[in-house]
């Protein structure tokens, strides 16, 4: 074929190449340009990432693509294999295009089971007046989860699944309905709370998939992921595209990092931890809190001291228990616990422990839970915010908008929360500001002891280093941190000790120095 | 309309826009009432645009508008309360046989009236909160209940004969208007500014937007649940205390016309003042809003079944209009 031939036909033949074309999208909320002239082309089979810092559009981007935004002006042409998809678009109606998505949120529906969840899709496909045979939907529901790896019970309720699991419930729940060959798949940052151990396991059957001709659209903030699996990148900043399906190769994790921030990343440097008099080491003194006999639903019986100042951080693999200690022991737990906790001296029953008793002798939980249990997404940012606080800083009975506002531009600065507007809806933000957000509302408590689930997850690369260097400065003023995370490097990063969990006990505990894969290989 | 709003617009001209959209979203009903109290002017202005007229406006809803806070504090705190009516219906029942059946003492039958109210709110929170059964549930049975229990205390009979004394109570005149009218509208602006400027307010608002986030934020969000019941009950019996004060005695059946008039209230309150969240002050507003179009309707010739067809209507619109405002408002 020559270019001539290209030229005469009057329908582009790149049409028919791309799996998914997006060209020409704008978006606007109220005077805030969230998207401009932005798109991606997604081959097939291949794998794209779709990269960006927090706030870029790149939800907003894929949510026009399943029809929940609808794009400003005309100019937006959204292609799949060459055709137009059916305008309006709905999200029944791009899947039926095989395009396949799950969102940031995960869009589980509470107070259903794993069954339900998995199979509401294809339950209303059948024929009307049949019944559901609930122990075959079970049964397809459990071998869609085996294709994850995953032993999940089917008859769980997602409500009481851990954000890991509840994300391989939308994973598994999505990967049910490609044909092999066709459809796009678009993950939007689902890979971040997945455990580790299935990771793999996930990343082979992503290849499988784009291997047998399935497109992968992959947003994430973890480079190092996007590097060893995608193929090409689009990447968007401030709404535009700066990097149109750019080939990974030979590309370097600061190189990719340079091209979102738009600039060279100042990254997380332990030694402006060092910097404090950091006489005798922690060892030597008395702790500063004291955990005994924590025991939980998994958790049997966990000891862990923590010294004034000094960051410890828990790990571990699915179900050891780092995922649930964070609640039993700030009393956040709803079912049953045992052992204690010891802090200033006042001993705390945990199976007694209220999160307002907790919250009295100084203990502050950064749950990872956004959308349940840190925020409440139908308010406003501010309010969200300054919640913990309203009712001592409030004089005379009466709450006043001067010392809010004070402390939200006081995160807005700290965290570079974008944008910096009080009255947004939390809603409103992008996953990774609303992090922050969270971040900034349990940070600005000066806790006596801190307490972080998964910290830094959603957020980009440089408001990874702002967090962790928040959370350095928080210990470097001599408070206690207990951080439970899947995040190696982060850990390595910022801990002084590890302690590594298995089947609910204490199993290893590393102390400094060490690098991210010594603690991998401790948790085996 | 907000697709139409491109990045190219000038900003002071989309500023004005903005500016323009929350007037007609926060205040569209008032503009709305302003209207329709036009046609009536236009239609009937013997009878609409007498002062007669207003006085039977603003001076008869005191009773709706202190079921309207109950409904309000209830839905706020995200729970859920279908007995206010039946609550008022028991208080103003208790206050009339106590008073003229037993011979008991006004101002003690008042305050006995008002306990059992609140004491029947109390009972909703104990099984809502304590014993975690469905609000819907649970309140509808009490609506049930409560209406027998004031059937039975009155034998099935209106009890009238209250005194003037009683009366002047909720009648006496100010202005033009009745104090009841102005005990609505202290409690309406009280509750609006505990809402707004107390921790308590914006401990309630967040018990109702997310519990779970608002558990671990250490507010004590079963005690709010049961406060907000308990306040409901006294509210609601309030309202039962100046219906029978001000007609001078009660009749325990027709308890159950005023729930559907509050609810409607409240929710189509969600469409003023604060869009999309349930607020004191839009529903006092609606109130008023509402009772202006029934009594401008009755005085064209409709009968009474206009006010079922309009607070009915309206509670449907207003569900509708508050379920778009708030959708506009993430999707802005
Ligand atoms: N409903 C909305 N109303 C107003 N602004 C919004 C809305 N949704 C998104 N935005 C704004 O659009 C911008 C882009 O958001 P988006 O969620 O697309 O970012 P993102 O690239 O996915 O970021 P992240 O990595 O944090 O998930 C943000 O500044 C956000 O505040
Ligand atoms: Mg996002």
């Amino acid at each position: 074929m020559t270019i001539s031939t290209h030229a005469d036909t009057s329908v582009d033949p790149a049409l028919f190449r791309s799996r998914l074309m997006m060209s020409g999208i704008n978006k606007t909320f109220g005077r805030n340009a969230v998207l401009t002239d932005a798109g991606i082309e997604v081959l097939p089979g291949e794998i794209h990432g779709l990269l960006g810092q927090n706030g870029s559009g790149k939800s907003t981007l894929i949510k026009i693509l399943s029809g929940l935004y609808r794009p400003d002006g005309e100019d937006a042409v959204i292609r799949v294999d060459g055709t137009d998809v059916v305008q309006p678009i709905t999200p029944v109606g791009v899947m039926s295009q095989g395009v396949t998505i799950i969102h940031q949120s995960l869009g589980l529906i509470p107070g259903h089971s794993v069954t339900e969840n998995i199979r509401l899709g294809t339950l209303s496909g059948r024929r009307f007046g049949r019944f559901i045979d609930w122990s075959y939907e079970r049964e397809q529901a459990r071998l869609t989860l085996e294709r994850m790896q995953s032993d999940i019970d089917p008859d769980r309720l997602v409500d009481l699944l851990h954000v890991g699991q509840r994300a391989t419930v939308a994973i598994a729940r999505a990967l049910q309905v490609i044909v092999p060959g066709s459809g796009c798949v678009v993950l939007d940052e689902s890979t971040q709370s997945l455990s580790r151990e299935v990771l793999p396991e996930f990343y082979g059957t992503i290849r499988q998939l784009a291997r047998q001709g399935t497109s992968i659209v992959l947003v994430s903030h973890r480079l190092d992921e996007v590097l060893t699996l995608a193929d090409r990148v689009t990447i968007l900043r401030d709404g535009r595209v700066t990097a149109a399906g750019v080939a990974t190769h030979g590309m370097s994790e600061a190189q990719l990092s340079k091209e979102i921030l738009g600039r060279q990343l100042i990254a997380f440097n332990r030694v402006e931890k060092m910097a404090i008099p950091d006489a005798e080491p922690f060892g030597a003194r008395e702790p500063a809190v004291r955990l005994r006999g924590v025991t939980g639903e998994v958790l049997r019986g966990v000891d862990i001291d923590v010294h004034a100042g000094e960051v410890v951080g828990v790990i571990g693999a699915t179900e050891a228990g780092h995922e649930e200690l964070p609640y039993v022991i700030t009393g956040a737990h709803s079912s049953t616990a045992a052992g204690s906790i010891e802090i200033h001296t006042a001993i705390r029953d945990l199976a007694e422990l209220r999160v307002s008793q907790s919250l009295a002798d100084g203990v502050v939980l950064v749950p990872t839970d956004r959308a349940g249990q840190g925020l409440a997404l139908g308010e406003t940012a501010i309010s969200n915010v300054s919640l913990p606080r309203v009712r001592d800083k409030s004089r005379h009975g009466i709450l006043r908008a001067a010392w809010q506002k004070e402390e939200f531009s006081a995160a807005c600065a700290m965290l570079n929360i974008s944008p910096p507007d009080p009255d947004q809806l939390a809603a409103s933000f992008s996953g990774g500001n609303q992090q922050k957000l969270l971040l900034a509302k349990w940070l600005l408590q000066k806790p006596r002891f801190f307490v972080l689930h998964e910290p830094t997850q959603a957020v980009d690369v440089g408001a990874r280093a702002d967090i962790l260097r928040a959370i350095s400065a928080i210990a470097a003023e001599g408070v206690p941190v207990l951080v439970s995370s899947i995040e190696a490097e982060d850990l390595s990063l910022i801990c002084d000790r590890i302690i590594v969990l298995q089947d609910g006990q204490n199993s290893r505990e590393l102390t400094r120095p060490f690098t991210p894969e010594q603690v991998q290989e401790a948790i085996g | 309309m907000s697709t139409t709003l491109s990045a190219s617009r000038p900003p002071e001209q989309s500023a004005a826009r903005s500016l323009r959209r929350r007037i007609t979203s926060r205040y569209g009903i008032v503009v709305v009432w302003i209207a329709m109290s036009a046609i009536f002017a236009a239609l009937a202005p013997q009878t609409f645009l007498t002062f007669g007229t207003f006085q039977t406006i603003f001076g008869s809803q005191s009773t709706l508008v202190f079921l309207g806070m109950a409904a309000v504090c209830i839905f706020v705190v995200g729970e859920f309360d279908l007995s206010i009516a039946s609550m008022m219906g028991l208080s103003a029942t208790v206050l009339a046989v106590l008073v003229v059946n037993q011979g008991v003492p006004e101002w003690l039958a008042v305050i006995i009236a008002l306990v059992v109210g609140a004491a029947a709110g109390a009972v909703n929170g104990f099984v809502i909160v304590r014993l975690g059964i469905d609000p819907i549930v649970t309140t509808l049975g009490m609506s049930v209940l409560l209406l027998g229990v004031a059937q039975a205390i009155s034998n099935l009979v209106a009890v009238t004969g209250l005194s003037f004394g009683l009366a002047n109570l909720a009648v006496y005149n100010i202005l033009g208007l009745p104090l009841a009218f102005y005990y609505g509208l202290i409690v309406a602006i009280i509750f609006a500014l505990v809402l707004a400027f107390t921790p308590l307010g914006r401990h309630m608002t967040f018990v109702g937007a997310n519990r779970e986030v608002a558990r671990l934020s250490g507010i004590p969000v079963q005690r709010i649940r049961y406060g907000a019941y308990v306040f409901s009950g006294l509210s609601s019996a309030v309202a039962g205390v100046l219906l029978a004060a001000s007609v001078g005695g009660f009749d325990s059946s027709t308890s159950g016309s005023y729930l559907l008039p509050a609810l409607a209230a409240t929710f189509l309150g969600t469409a003023v003042v604060r869009p999309g969240t349930f607020n004191p002050i839009g529903t006092l507003i609606t109130i008023y809003f509402l009772v202006t179009g029934i009594v401008g309707l009755q005085l064209l010739g409709y009968s009474s079944w206009v006010s079922n067809v309009f607070y009915g209507a309206a509670l449907i619109i207003a569900v509708t209009i508050s379920t778009i405002a708030r959708s506009r408002l993430l999707r802005r």
